[in-house]
């Protein structure tokens, strides 16, 4: 084969083919195969429609949280008589799985925060509710929430509703988006203190911070003089192919391409979020003593720490083994007996029927629409009592 | 950085200039673009592989025209670089431990100077250089050849380990184009990208989180164990995707760059090991410091084993100022030392020690010693890895702390480590059967390759992190 048609064809041909695969989105075409295959529930039962509100919710779920406490900030201003409530959770807080028998809505949706605020909102004492849940939560991320509303007056709640979930003492880290709450040197003390600590959690402080410095010395370089040339033409080359859409939304190739891999997890190896499992080591202890700080700074700055047991699907066991179920009481136990906070138990509360099918994945774990009116009802009847005590 | 845009944007267009330049020119093009490489990214050290080279040079003159003395020039030569490498590497290193030695507290900041990069990469180059010239292997090296050698941008910052005779004839009589450097090149380049950014990234941020230091005194054992096996796994595909690129890079030149890894995770004894990771420093030391020193001593066991160990630890502080590399070093001394006893004493016996049985048991022997090696290289203090490499043996529950995606991630790398071999035989014998059908060779060329390596650049882009520097670069 001729020489000239191999140097041009092969790398004109690749570069074509490359382009290509990324103005197509095949990842998600396998997902959506996956789905079929394995018979998944219709995705319509994972409502999209739900309500937006900055003056409740932080819309970005912890990717834009200064935009979010600013709106927060608005909506608090003049509480007048109300109490402010906080609502930390994950993605149990904020999203409606459809059950079987509960059919598409046309009206906007709302989770049981978002129920709670209406109805407190007009209630005899009036709450102002707020939900700053992201999916996913950690203890350490809740922890730095709670580090960030207690040296803001203006966001200030009266109690704090912490979801706790036996899941989400294995989750860690603090996510890139909330990183940008750092630029706030109040904050930024009281993160800077953590991390110096010898708190189990504190390594996730430091290596948050580290990525925080990284992250604004990276935006300064491309503007400082020292910068190395090679880094320069990198930034230039990169800002030049951003300009093409397909590269730009790169990160969707590798959300879907990850989501493949979820399902492949979850239909194949057959491990799913409602798998029973037994949690220690690095991330239990680091989230306990998460949860013992967050209790300690509420006190500290007359917050009233709401706990709550999250509900669980009476067909899914969490705990692999029932020390494991006895290792997490214990825990919530002590907390009750060291903090005289009360952790209510909603563990058993919402029954079978009320669980939805599908959250980006089969799913058991997150409420249909009447489940979430059920923990509106209880988390109401709580919150009038916790603010009463 | 080899998986840059900016880099890869101008290899694109560097390539087809170098081969449009005249055959006897190419060498000064490709120096000029290796001058400009290196200023790219650190502009201060730029002509420091021109220095080595007229150091070397200067030295292997003295060498060719005192020749009585040239034991006393080559060892001049060595103490010269190795106090270069010395002040720029161990500087600090030294000086807080001395200090911490006399007073009992860290030593303060010496004086503040940047590393150049690929310091101790150069350093050995020039030292093989030397060697090679008093044993007669390199004879009247110019500046010219030397400066190519060592700035040659491939190779300048992380290797390979090149030598002298290896390399310099490749410069003195080119090649024509010939498209198998296109698909060597290629072959190379991508898929290191892709070990890079899909794979050893992937790999990174579980252990980044595993190694944080605090957090990493209450890891459970098998916590313990799943990250040195994924940390064994990031530098592996780290390393080697850093030398793909670079023997990719050079590859689309038409040059050959000596190799650096053959599946080192499939080695069946610590020697074996060692002769598949990082093979270029593993050549050079075997090379330069056992043989003469083994040749010195006349092969009796107890010098052998001594210099086995002494030698791996400074192969392992060759990697980086620290404790930590030492004793990583040092348990690889440890581990040939306990081979080389155990074939003593297979020799003598034969019967069961040569069985299947002790061949398997000795495959994951080697593979666990080295898992355990690498939690001092990783670890941030040696307190961090005496504590972790504690509760390696010592059990600390034995469920799993970081979530089941840590787990698949490295179990996915580790699996995928195993078939590495078979699956590029596999891809070979799949390409030679495309091209025996009619038009086959159009279409491997046209169609078949470029939706492999889309495929792959696909991932690249996809898992895309800026500034995601390669592992081996702080050595």
């Amino acid at each position: 084969m001729n020489q000239t048609l191999a140097l041009i064809g092969l790398p004109t041909a690749t570069l074509l083919l490359t382009a290509f695969l990324l103005t197509t989105n095949i990842f998600q075409g396998a997902v959506d195969v996956l789905d079929k295959a394995f018979g998944a529930a219709p995705k319509w039962t994972q409502v999209q429609n739900m309500v937006h509100d900055p003056a409740t919710q932080d819309l970005s779920h912890g990717e834009k949280p200064k935009e979010a406490f600013l709106a927060l900030e608005q909506a608090w201003a003049e509480p007048g008589d109300a109490r402010r409530v906080m609502v930390l959770g994950n993605s149990q807080t904020m999203a409606i799985s459809l059950a079987p028998g509960e059919g598409p809505s046309a009206t906007p949706e709302r989770a049981w925060v978002d129920l709670l605020a209406r109805q407190k909102r007009a209630g005899e004492v009036p709450l102002l509710v707020y939900r700053s849940s992201t999916a996913g939560l950690s203890y350490t991320e809740a922890l730095w929430y709670t580090h960030y509303l207690a040296s803001h007056p203006a966001v200030r709640p009266d109690a704090l509703v912490l979801q706790l979930n036996y899941q989400s003492f294995w989750n860690g880290g603090v996510r890139e988006g909330l990183l940008e709450m750092l630029d706030d040197g109040a904050f930024r003390k009281r993160i800077e203190a953590e991390a110096a600590s010898a708190q189990p959690y504190s390594d996730t402080f430091v290596q948050a911070i580290r990525a925080h410095t990284e992250t604004r010395r990276e935006k300064a370089g491309s503007i400082r003089e020292d910068t190395p040339p090679g880094m320069r033409w990198d930034g230039w080359v990169r800002q030049e192919l951003e300009a093409w859409p397909p590269f730009a939304q790169r990160a969707e190739q590798r959300t879907a391409f990850a989501e493949l891999l979820y399902r492949l997890r979850v239909y194949v190896l057959k491990l799913t979020p409602a798998t029973a499992r037994t949690i220690s080591g690095t991330r239990w202890n680091a989230s306990c003593a998460a949860i013992e700080s967050i209790a300690r700074i509420c006190r500290e700055s007359g917050i009233r720490l709401v706990l709550f047991s999250a509900p669980v699907n009476p067909k899914v066991n969490l705990y692999r083994t029932p020390e494991d179920r006895e290792t997490y009481r214990k825990f919530v136990h002590s907390l009750e007996a060291a903090d005289g906070v009360r952790v209510h138990d909603l563990e058993n509360t919402i029954p079978q029927q009320y669980w939805g099918m599908w959250l980006t994945l089969p799913d058991p774990l997150h409420l249909g629409r009447k489940g979430h009116q059920l923990m509106a009802n209880q988390m109401s009847a709580i919150l009038s009592e916790e603010l009463a005590r | 950085m080899f998986n840059s845009y900016g880099y890869l944007s101008l290899l694109l267009v560097v390539v087809p200039l170098y081969w449009m330049v005249p055959a006897a020119r190419r060498r000064w093009f490709a120096l000029a673009l290796s001058v400009a490489y290196y200023a790219s990214w650190q502009p201060l050290f730029a002509l420091l592989p021109l220095a080595l080279a007229v150091w070397t040079w200067w030295i292997v003159r003295a060498m060719e025209t005192e020749p009585a003395r040239s034991k006393a020039w080559v060892r001049a030569g060595i103490t010269g670089l190795v106090g270069l490498l010395a002040f720029f590497k161990y500087r600090e290193f030294l000086w807080a431990n001395a200090v911490a030695l006399w007073n009992g507290r860290e030593g303060q900041t010496l004086l503040a100077i940047g590393l150049p990069l690929g310091i101790s990469f150069l350093t050995f180059d020039a030292i093989a250089v030397l060697l090679d010239a008093r044993q007669k292997r390199v004879r009247r090296p110019s500046v010219w050849d030397l400066w190519q050698l060592f700035g040659f941008w491939p190779s300048l910052l992380s290797g390979p380990i090149v030598r002298f005779r290896e390399m310099v004839p490749q410069w003195t009589s080119p090649k024509k184009w010939d498209r198998s450097a296109l698909i060597g090149g290629l072959d190379r380049l991508i898929v290191g990208l892709v070990q890079k950014n899909f794979i050893a990234n992937s790999l990174g941020a579980v252990v980044d989180e595993g190694f944080l230091p605090k957090a990493a005194l209450t890891n459970t054992t098998l916590d313990n164990w799943v990250l040195a096996i994924a940390y064994g796994l990031q530098i592996y595909f780290d390393f080697a995707a850093y030398t793909n690129m670079a023997i990719g890079s050079a590859r689309l030149l038409g040059l050959n760059l000596p190799g650096n890894f053959r599946y080192p995770y499939h080695a069946s004894s610590p020697p074996d090991f060692w002769s598949r990771w990082h093979m270029s420093l593993s050549r050079w030391i075997r090379d330069y410091l056992f043989f003469p020193i083994n040749a010195k001593y006349g092969g009796r066991p107890l010098p052998l084993y001594i210099s086995l160990v002494a030698i791996m630890s400074l192969v392992g502080l060759w990697h980086g100022a620290g404790w930590g590399f030492l004793v990583w070093g040092g348990l690889h001394g440890v581990y040939l030392v306990v081979y080389r006893m155990w074939e003593s004493f297979a020799q003598s016996r034969g019967g069961w020690t040569k069985s299947a049985w002790t061949k398997l048991i000795w495959r994951g022997a080697t593979l666990a010693a080295v898992a355990i090696a690498w939690v001092p290289f990783r670890a941030a203090t040696l307190e961090q890895s005496a504590g972790m490499l504690k509760h390696m043996f010592l059990p600390n529950g034995f469920a799993a702390s970081y979530g089941v995606n840590a787990l698949l991630i490295t179990a996915s790398a580790l699996v995928y480590c195993a078939l590495e071999p078979f699956l590029a035989a596999w891809l070979q014998r799949a390409e030679q059967r495309i091209i025996a059908w009619p038009g086959g060779q159009l279409w491997s060329w046209l169609v078949v390759r470029p939706a492999f390596y889309a495929a792959l650049l696909l991932l690249f882009v996809a898992f895309d992190e800026r500034n995601a520097r390669f592992i081996y670069f702080q050595f």
